[in-house]
């Protein structure tokens, strides 16, 4: 057994309403002993050898933040790419700054250009959009005085732009004639796209490539304050590569958070022809856990299309240009799936996004209550972008929680009030207040890359409710400053069914902290997302942000 | 170079796609067809016709391919058109989940293909109350308002009297695609080919059209013969039961510019009904009814 460390701080916020408080944690072997003041710890420092560190003296000390829901492959192939975007971005090695003008994106093209040292490496930008960034094509990059292959990539993933010399790159011809493409205007849009990415997926996936979009990875969540997450859709591109990945890059000592992997029941379900055989394969995939990466009884299934794609399914009257949402299962497959996993006792995370989508989700959990009812199972509403009052209550009798993605309501909400659902639905994306009324546990994810991941950034528009234009959407949905503190902590944990190790600062959980320079409850708050962060605790283990 | 032609087979779960598959790929055929798959697993090929097969490619004897979509059909289509695999048609199956149209986008990326042709297939028995569902009601109705020809399928579970009521509704829904049963879907997916690589059909995919003969008389079998090679070779499919001047009942198939006349049948029943799906203009249609009409016996 090792010696015990107390660490002092300014204020413990401890989120257990028992003993909100503290100026002192004693910690052995990675976890606490007990927290509260120096005074109240003397049982346990009188009878053992103790050290005091008083690095943290004028802290704050949280429960290490928890995002349960983003995807490391996605973001590791995302990170290698430069950030051009028209709302900031703030990023472990650079704040970056928001470019709302076509002038601008050019410029940065330039500049970046110049701080690339290798002349052949192409340039890989996101976040081009022309609502902000006018109508860039071809011409416009020829004319810069860059050499190099560029990309500019749509902030939706579903266009890219390109220069004369990616083409020249790629090897694809001038006369070449694709439909969604126009090569003379290097354009490459929706399934169009498939033709550019065929050529670029051999650079973009290369292994040391990935390797380095991983590392990148890392920095991101320990910047973010986390100490645990939630990749909630292991296997989406392939298991095997994934874990092998994950285990050389995020299963390291100088790794300072665990994660849990939740497989998605859908693709392994396909890959075994049957949801039978996929929840058996599932039940293996525990005996691979090791310190830092773990697999629990959690699944991931899918019910409507994306948020960001405005391909959620909306019920009436839908949306405004009259176009339908996709489904991801139809329900009939979903159905069959959950029924294998709720049977098996397994915890079921349900991406929906939509109401239609919502209501999809909620409908098959009403059936698996009827046949077969469960308490404590834990049936989670992923994403949860917009949904009825109704519904929310439904939620609650059917004994279901929430994690919610509520940057959709910072960056979408005033394009989609114009262009896509109307104002008193994009007002009402990301109904929070209301879960919280009803009791229901609500937790926040960043699903990184559609939210920066940062914690505190969620609780800040959770709380405050405005958008990138600055407009207050849906006050009555405001949350208070501790419960959007609870989302980022013990009910990200209960999310994860991991309340009883992390999120929460008691006798006998994890010692993970996530150390701030102010206190989230005594700051203004329109100040909640600029509370700088120290850096984090893992297991005991001081881990500062190098700046 | 030529494109190769695609169909995309569209529908919603349990509208029989696979079934239709496997009968496909079972069949002897002069086609060489590469089938993009959903779920590989529920594929059933007799092991005697496979010549090799890996985790995503089967290759049969008869010289098509059997290719699983994985999670990105592009990629899949990509990667066959890369191998160089002898392919003359390609038939993509779209997810239940899935608008036939956007998965078409797919197959309009790539040079080497030509305009996709849509088939969607119906389940009779299903097909109106699955559209009136309030999670996937408008999906199954896009589905077929994609359609350049609807297949029901499964007719066999449905009254006769109920078939007819459901192709009204079917092109009340889509006014401009054909409507046919489904029954013989598998030998009209592999002629395809013939009709969609004229070259001037590669620009638009062809508007179907099927129209019906029928004549109580009986035919004089020169003229009918004779009348049968004049047919524009639009018409590429044509099936039914002629009855002629010497009393004999036969089955009439066509299939491309191929045609046959069976020995004479038993089948009950008299007179010729004659089904026809033509890819010209439903205009034609009345010129070629006329000559049918001039080998009826006076």
């Amino acid at each position: 057994m090792s010696e015990i460390t107390v660490f002092t701080a300014r204020s413990i916020i401890t989120m257990d309403p028992s003993l909100p408080r503290g100026t002192a944690i004693a910690v052995r072997d990675g976890k606490v002993l007990e927290v509260g003041t120096l005074d109240s710890l003397q049982p346990w420092l009188s009878q053992h050898p103790h050290t005091i560190d008083d690095r943290f003296i004028d802290h704050i000390l949280m429960p290490g933040f928890i995002d349960p829901h983003l995807h490391p492959t996605m973001a590791a192939i995302l990170l290698n790419m430069q950030f051009i975007t028209a709302v900031e971005w703030r990023l472990p090695w650079a704040t970056v700054k928001p470019t709302t003008t076509k002038e601008g994106f050019l410029e940065r093209l330039v500049e970046l250009d110049g701080e690339m040292a290798d002349p052949e490496e192409p340039l890989f930008t996101w976040g081009y959009h022309q609502l902000w960034h006018g109508h860039v094509r071809r011409q416009d990059l020829d004319a810069l005085p860059i050499e190099r292959p560029v990309v500019c990539w749509h902030r939706s993933f579903h266009e890219i732009v390109v220069n004369g010399a990616m083409l020249k790159w790629m090897g694809i011809n001038e006369q070449d004639t694709h439909a969604q493409t126009n090569i003379e205007e290097g354009h490459f849009f929706e399934n169009g796209l498939r033709v550019a990415i065929n050529h670029l997926n051999p650079h973009i996936l290369a292994p040391e490539r990935y390797a380095a979009g991983l590392e990148k990875l890392k920095q991101v969540v320990h910047f973010g304050g986390h100490t645990t997450i939630g990749d909630m859709a292991a296997g989406l591109f392939n298991l095997e590569s994934e874990l092998q990945a994950a285990s050389m890059l995020l299963d390291t000592e100088d790794t300072p958070f665990r994660t849990q992997m939740i497989p998605a029941g859908n693709v392994l379900g396909a890959t075994y022809d049957t949801n039978e055989a996929a929840l058996e394969f599932i039940k293996t995939l525990p005996e691979k856990n090791t310190h830092r990466l773990e697999f629990r009884d959690h699944v991931k299934l899918f019910t409507d299309g994306a948020f960001f794609s405005e391909l959620m399914q909306l019920s009436d009257p839908g949306y405004i240009d009259g176009h339908d949402g996709e489904w991801l299962m139809l329900p009939e497959q979903f159905e069959a799936a959950v029924r294998v996993y709720w049977n098996a006792g397994y915890k079921i995370h349900v991406h929906c996004t939509g109401d239609l989508g919502l209501e999809m989700a909620l409908d098959v959990l009403d059936k698996m209550q009827f046949a077969r009812p469960r308490f404590d199972h834990r049936y989670t509403i992923e994403h949860f972008g917009f949904c009825t009052t109704e519904q929310v209550r439904r939620i609650k009798v059917l004994g279901a929680q929430v994690s919610a993605n509520i940057y959709y309501l910072y960056e979408l909400s005033d394009i989609y009030r114009n262009k896509s659902i109307g104002n008193e639905r994009a007002s009402q994306i990301g109904r929070l207040g209301s879960v919280v009324r009803h009791g229901i546990p609500l937790a926040f994810h960043s699903d990184f890359t559609m939210a920066p991941a940062l914690p505190l950034n969620s609780a800040h528009i959770a709380v405050n409710r405005v958008n990138a234009a600055g407009d207050v959407m849906g006050p009555e949905e405001k949350l208070s400053v501790d419960d959007a503190m609870r989302a980022i902590t013990i009910e990200a944990a209960y999310m994860l069914g991991m309340e009883n190790e992390v999120g929460s600062l008691r006798a006998g959980k994890k010692a993970d902290f996530t150390v701030l320079e102010k206190d989230p409850y005594n700051v203004s708050p329109s100040e909640i997302r600029d509370i700088p962060i120290w850096g984090t605790v893992f297991e005991g283990r001081p881990f500062p942000i190098e700046r | 170079m030529t494109p190769i032609p695609v169909t995309i087979l569209g529908g919603y779960l349990g509208a029989g796609k696979t079934t239709l598959i496997n009968k496909v790929l079972a069949q002897e055929s002069d086609q060489r067809l590469a089938v993009f798959v959903n779920d590989f697993g529920e594929i059933n090929i007799d092991a005697a016709l496979i010549e090799s097969r890996d985790d995503n490619v089967v290759a049969l004897t008869n010289g098509c391919v059997c290719c699983s979509i994985g999670d990105d059909l592009g990629k899949a289509v990509f990667e066959l058109l890369q191998s160089d695999t002898p392919t003359d048609h390609v038939v993509i199956e779209a997810s239940g989940a899935a608008d036939p149209t956007r998965v078409a986008g797919y197959a309009l990326g790539d040079t080497r293909l030509g305009a996709p042709h849509v088939i969607t297939l119906a389940d009779a028995e299903t097909i109106r109350t699955r559209a009136k569902d309030k999670f996937v009601g408008k999906l199954v109705q896009r589905q077929i308002k994609a359609a350049h020809l609807v297949a029901l399928s499964k007719i066999d579970l449905v009254a006769p009297s109920e078939i007819e009521p459901v192709q009204r509704w079917i092109s009340a829904l889509a006014p401009y695609a054909s409507v046919i049963n489904a029954s013989d879907l598998s030998s009209l997916l592999v002629q395809q080919v013939r009709s969609n690589a004229s070259a001037d059909d590669l620009e638009a995919p062809p508007e179907f059209t099927t129209f019906t003969f029928r004549s109580a008389k009986s035919l004089i079998r020169d003229r009918f013969e004779e009348a049968v090679r004049s047919l524009p070779p639009k018409v590429w499919r044509a099936k039914g039961f002629v009855s002629f001047d010497d009393g004999q009942r036969v089955v009439f198939q066509k299939v491309g510019n191929r045609w046959s006349l069976s020995d004479p049948t038993t089948e009950t029943g008299d007179g010729t009904v004659l089904v026809f799906i033509s890819t010209s203009p439903v205009t034609e249609s009345a010129g070629i009814l006329e000559k049918l009409q001039a080998c009826v016996e006076k």
